[in-house]
């Protein structure tokens, strides 16, 4: 049918379609609430005989969400199309990948992975401001010793959702906006390997946000993020809305690692082998498999709980020979590799923004790559150190020590290749370069203390206290997020075409870097004096501590709505950009900002690894970013200098 | 300001280590360590006064060990912040562009790419840290965990409940109590349970920390070493009452620990089989 | 600006969904203060129902109201005592119960003479067996708080009795004593699983306002 229309002016929107043409966002939210409405009534209807009904009803209600979503959005219109025998043409591909649509691309099934970035972006920023929110309701309880506030049992929700909405949003922040949007543009890609898969990725994360939300309504959790069985066998519905989430988020991630996996390795231009790619796409790679191993655990987890609370099958219940400990290690295999998918992506973000700051080449790639490598292994072998004292196998005290000692190694190698490429830099202190010291600082704290939970002795003082919460906050918080906040910073310009203004952002770096560290200090300070996490009520020794912290947290939230508003603001009308306004080496600053539809017209041909500073040759004379340099140490500086051309070639692209 | 030195290979192997650093980059690296040296001695102070500072009162042989513990790796690791801090405020204060317009990049700095020896004394250095921070660790659980043969134990039977905790001292008649008495100076076995979920028996002032699982007995281990009323907390969110999950441990004199026991109609030393279930 | 606007409406609503029970305060009672350190006397009147329903205080049924198959002590969970003064509590208990998985609560602590009555019989523990719920205040100690323990088990009606919430139902009276110090709120609730889901700690266990409270000493 499509095939016998023509576009008459370039601005048309592909012909053809039918149904598929008016789905969006609006039809997916209709069509899941009635499917919820109808689920939780035949869940009512079949369960509610028994005093247990609630549970059965909020997850049929909950997963007929999900499905109705799904199918409203339009995510299951291709495969139907397939299984009809009618493939999709030319158009629909086009249509689908967002062609001409301007904004109303964001709000529907879209392929395009630039889109797909921005839905991310948006996304990420959106539950930042829900977990944000949540953590500032939970230092207003705080300034006081007591619950006076909302109480035990809000404030007991209120740490979990917290807990669970932040790991999600910096799960997502790094790789869902950049690893869509600049990854494949970075290799030389015209979109992902597996573009529809990129759009179920978001579209099945979304759906997960209301069902985040709904635990308020469904009585809460209890237990915080960890949801450590037996206490979420004990807990309320929202326990159910909370594993069901977590399932989606878990099935979400792995849809969309799997395409970065897919992308990464196969999809990159011509010449770009491994000592060409830049480290970002690299540790991208890595961070996605790490996920992609360690995510599925928390998922098999969650289904086990679902099935403890609803069909009685006693996975993690004791007394009918369940055990707690299988859930903690379930939880934790999962959990310690998790972090390191939050904090990869931060540094390996300020790994790549450093040398086009510090104008010289990555000191040492090589040493950057064992380092990631290094860490993603190390990070799988470790979680046990989250029990030491649970009581489970305490013979395994001293080989968990031991491997979680071991990440000191190739963390330091990581620090190593940062200040080695400081190191006699010429620094060029534009914003991004603030959350690189800001990184150096926060990270370098986080790490250290580190070290005190990692020793068995010192963690039987400081497991569970306020000490463990301001590490990994310092981590989490002044590590992932400050590397994401630089990337944000760095990479803007490419994907809305104009610049973040800078001078906003750099007074908003100083509020969240100054409360940041007030609120975390003095954190450590309550920590180490025996505070322990998760209470609403604690002695008044703890009240100073308590005070500075939660007024720290106010600076910082002063500093992040700055940021948004240097976001928003610039977003809209911030100064235009042009293609490299940071006289970077990277492919994807070799093209307009932002991107058009498909990226290159030509596909590069990459000729060597995009940090040659300083190497006379190749400065700025490349349009398409082709490096002639290997590798090379200063000795043999002089021979490497003799030769001067750059070698730029292009191929026409196929159409893939 | 870099330019001078580029083209002076550091690592030039004919130089004395007195001649290479008197080359620009000797000079460099000179002053670098300067200012890490400088930071190293501000962090060590800083972490000593800190630690001191916020930790608890030592109450046992345990505590007193983590608290070595937290001194030690703290001095430890104040060169290795210092390092890297210092060479990002050296980067700061010296590298930085003096460009006052920041709208075009400076030029750019010196291509160094890698540098062997130095990855492989950094590589070596972080290895040689992390070893001591093993086999001191080692050191210390092995230290804590283990029971004196000289000693006859006190077990301490602990039993969490959501929002509770309850003592038995079946070793001594069966007595039970809402708050813990323990003998100075005589090693004290907790074995620790839970009837429903995971609760996490701590005592800030003594270094003793292990969950009480349903189901299951833990044990622990610790001396008291000073006299005197400190906290015993829950440090597992257990539900609605968590916060409240907390009582005393005082720590008396065997004659009273003895008279304590008596008082509350037990016999020191008589065993109960079963015993009142803490 | 919005963000600001939007963070302080979601702390009043959820501010606002505080449940916050009616104030319960002790009656003063004119008897002399026999006990050293005790200024005065007072009392105080609570039930154990096995139906939330008896509450009249909970209206709506918004996640916080009354629940046919929740239990609840009544008239209100939210005490208030004197300071220094010997509280004399009298709880009627209507519900049935099981055995305690923790027998040391069976046993009377922290009450005047470590004793109770039932029903007028003197008592310093229950049938750990038959035990319906317990009145326990939490010993939080702290700085200015002076220590409070105090536990006392609630035998359980016979199961042949239909466990009912009226005043006319069958119940067992357990009355007892004990001395408050200096001012503070320490927190109380029963220590019987007695709510729904593992451990039966969920539901009503796990509900402020059900069976658990908090004993304001001023």
């Amino acid at each position: 049918m499509a095939e016998a229309a023509v576009l008459s002016k370039p601005t048309d929107i592909p012909p053809g379609g039918g149904i598929m043409r008016r789905l969006n966002m609006v039809t997916g939210c209709v069509l899941g609430v009635i499917l919820a409405i109808v689920a939780y009534k035949l869940g009512d209807y079949f369960w509610a005989a028994n005093d247990q009904g609630t549970d059965q009803a909020v997850i049929a209600g909950e997963a007929g969400w999900v499905l109705g979503f799904l199918i409203g959005v339009g995510a299951f219109v291709a495969p139907i199309n397939w299984l009809l025998g009618r493939d999709l043409t030319h158009d629909d591909e086009m249509f689908l990948a967002g062609k001409n649509q301007g904004i109303a691309r964001y709000f529907r099934f879209t392929t395009d992975h630039k889109v797909v970035g921005v839905q991310y972006l948006v996304l990420a920023m959106v539950t930042f401001g829900v977990g944000g929110t949540l953590a500032m309701m939970i230092r207003t309880e705080l300034a006081t010793d007591d619950s006076e506030m909302f109480g035990n049992q809000i404030y007991n929700s209120l740490v979990g959702v917290h807990g669970i909405v932040m790991i999600v949003s910096t799960i997502i922040m790094v790789l869902g906006p950049w690893g869509n949007f600049i990854m494949p543009i970075m290799i030389g890609a015209r979109d992902m390997a597996f573009p529809r898969l990129n759009a179920l990725s978001f579209w099945t994360l979304f759906p997960a946000i209301p069902i985040f939300l709904s635990i308020a309504a469904l009585r809460g959790i209890p237990t915080g993020w960890v949801a450590y069985a037996p206490l979420s066998d004990e807990a309320p519905p929202g326990m159910d809305a909370f594993a069901i989430a977590i399932v989606l988020f878990v099935i979400s991630a792995g849809i969309g690692a799997v395409n970065i996996i897919v992308t990464g390795v196969t999809m990159r231009a011509r010449g770009m082998n491994w000592h060409r790619a830049p480290i970002f796409v690299i540790g991208t790679i890595g961070t996605s498999f790490l996920g992609l191993v360690a995510l599925p655990c928390f998922e098999v987890a969650m289904i086990c709980t679902l099935l403890d609370r609803s069909m009685g099958a006693a996975f993690f219940v004791p007394d009918l020979g369940g055990s707690q400990w299988l859930y903690a290690n379930l939880f934790w295999i999962m959990g310690h590799p998790e972090v390191y998918v939050i904090v990869i992506p931060g540094v390996i973000a300020i790994l790549e923004i450093a040398p086009v700051f510090a104008r010289k080449p990555l000191y040492s790639f090589r040493l950057a790559v064992v380092g990631l490598i290094a860490l993603i292994a190390l990070s799988i072998l470790v979680w046990a150190h989250h029990m030491f004292v649970s009581g489970w196998a305490p013979t395994l005290g001293g080989p968990f020590m031991l491997t979680t000692e071991l990440i000191s190694i190739p963390t330091g190698l990581i620090f190593l290749v940062i200040i080695g490429t400081l190191w006699r830099g010429n620094i060029w202190m534009r914003l991004p370069m603030y959350f690189v010291y800001g990184f150096l600082w926060n990270f370098m704290i986080g790490g250290v203390t580190g070290i005190f939970l990692s020793d068995v002795p010192a963690d039987n003082e400081l497991h569970g206290a306020l000490f463990v919460t301001a590490h990994f906050h310092y981590t989490l918080l002044g590590g992932a997020m400050i590397g994401a906040m630089g990337a944000l910073a760095f990479w803007f310009p490419k994907m809305t075409g104009r610049m973040l203004n800078e001078k906003v952002g750099k007074v908003s770096f100083w509020t969240v870097m100054i409360g940041f560290n007030v609120t975390f200090m003095a954190m450590f300070y309550n920590g180490l004096a025996g505070m322990p996490r998760r209470v609403a009520n604690y002695q008044p020794e703890y009240i100073p501590g308590n005070m500075i912290s939660t007024a720290g947290a106010y600076v910082i939230m002063a500093g992040m709505l700055m940021f948004l508003y240097a976001i928003v603001s610039s977003w809209r009308s911030g100064d235009i950009a042009g293609p490299n306004p940071w006289h970077a080496k990277s492919l994807e600053w070799f093209v307009p900002s932002p991107p058009p539809l498909e990226n290159f017209e030509v596909l590069p041909i990459v000729t060597g690894d995009p940090y040659g500073y300083g190497e006379s040759h190749t400065k700025h004379t490349s349009h398409l970013g082709a490096m002639h340099r290997p590798h090379r140490s200063t000795k043999s500086k002089v021979e490497a200098v003799a030769d001067p051309t750059p070698e730029v070639a292009a191929q026409d692209g196929d159409h893939a | 300001m870099s330019n001078d030195i580029e083209d002076r290979p550091i690592d030039d192997q004919r130089l004395t280590i007195g001649e290479r650093l008197n080359t620009p980059a000797g000079q460099l690296v000179k002053k670098v360590t300067l200012v890490i040296v400088v930071m190293t001695v501000i962090l060590v102070i800083f972490s000593v006064w800190w630690v001191n500072e916020s930790m608890p009162v030592v109450a046992s042989d345990t505590e007193q060990a983590v608290q070595d513990t937290m001194m030690v790796f703290a001095v430890a690791s104040a060169p290795v912040m210092a390092l890297v801090w210092g060479i990002g405020y050296y980067s700061l204060r010296h590298w930085r562009s003096p460009n006052k317009d920041l709208s075009l990049p400076p030029e750019d700095g010196p291509p160094i790419r890698s540098n062997a020896r130095l990855t492989m004394t950094w590589v070596i250095v972080s290895g040689i840290l992390t070893a001591f921070l093993l086999v001191w660790g080692l050191t210390e659980l092995t230290a804590t965990t283990t029971i004196p043969t000289t000693s006859s134990p006190l077990v301490v039977k602990v039993t969490g409940q959501q929002w509770l905790w309850s003592f038995a001292y079946d070793n001594d008649g069966g007595v039970g109590s809402p708050d813990l008495v323990l003998p100075i100076d005589r090693t004290i076995v907790f074995q620790v349970t839970s009837t429903d979920v995971i609760h996490s028996f701590w005592l800030p002032e003594m270094g003793v920390k292990v969950d009480a699982n349903p189901g299951v007995m833990t044990t622990s281990i610790t001396t008291p070493s000073k006299l005197g009323t400190f906290n015993v907390r829950c440090a597992e969110l257990c539900g609605l009452n968590h916060s409240f999950m907390e009582t005393t441990v005082t720590v008396v004199s065997a004659d009273d620990f003895n008279k304590w026991i008596t008082a509350h109609g037990g016999t020191p030393g008589q065993k109960v089989a079963g015993g009142t279930n803490g | 600006m919005i963000g600001a606007v939007a963070l302080g409406a979601t702390v009043l609503v959820l501010h606002s969904t505080k449940v916050e029970p009616p104030l319960l305060v002790a009656t003063n009672t004119a008897a002399a203060a026999t006990i050293a350190g005790a200024t005065s006397t007072s009392s105080l009147d609570l039930s154990a129902y096995p139906d939330s329903t008896a509450i009249t205080w909970r209206k709506s049924n918004d996640g916080v109201g009354p629940h046919e198959d929740w239990v609840s002590y009544g008239p209100t969970t939210n005490l208030q005592v004197p300071a220094h003064s010997v509280v004399t509590v009298t709880i009627k208990q209507y519900d049935t119960g099981e055995p305690i998985p923790n027998p040391f609560l069976a046993e009377v602590r922290g009450t005047v003479g470590g004793t109770m009555t039932v029903d007028g019989e003197t008592v310093t523990k229950i049938d750990a067996d038959h035990v319906g719920h317990t009145f326990t205040i939490h010993n939080f100690p702290s700085d200015k708080l002076d220590p409070l323990f105090v536990s006392v088990p609630l035998p359980a009606m016979p199961d042949e009795v239909e466990a009912c919430s009226q005043s006319d139902c069958p119940n067992h009276v357990v009355t007892f004593q004990f001395v408050t110090l200096g001012p503070g709120d320490y927190a109380w609730n029963c220590e019987f699983p007695c709510g729904g889901n593992y451990a039966n700690f969920g539901e009503a266990m796990s509900s402020y306002g059900y069976m658990s409270g908090t004993l304001h000493v001023v």
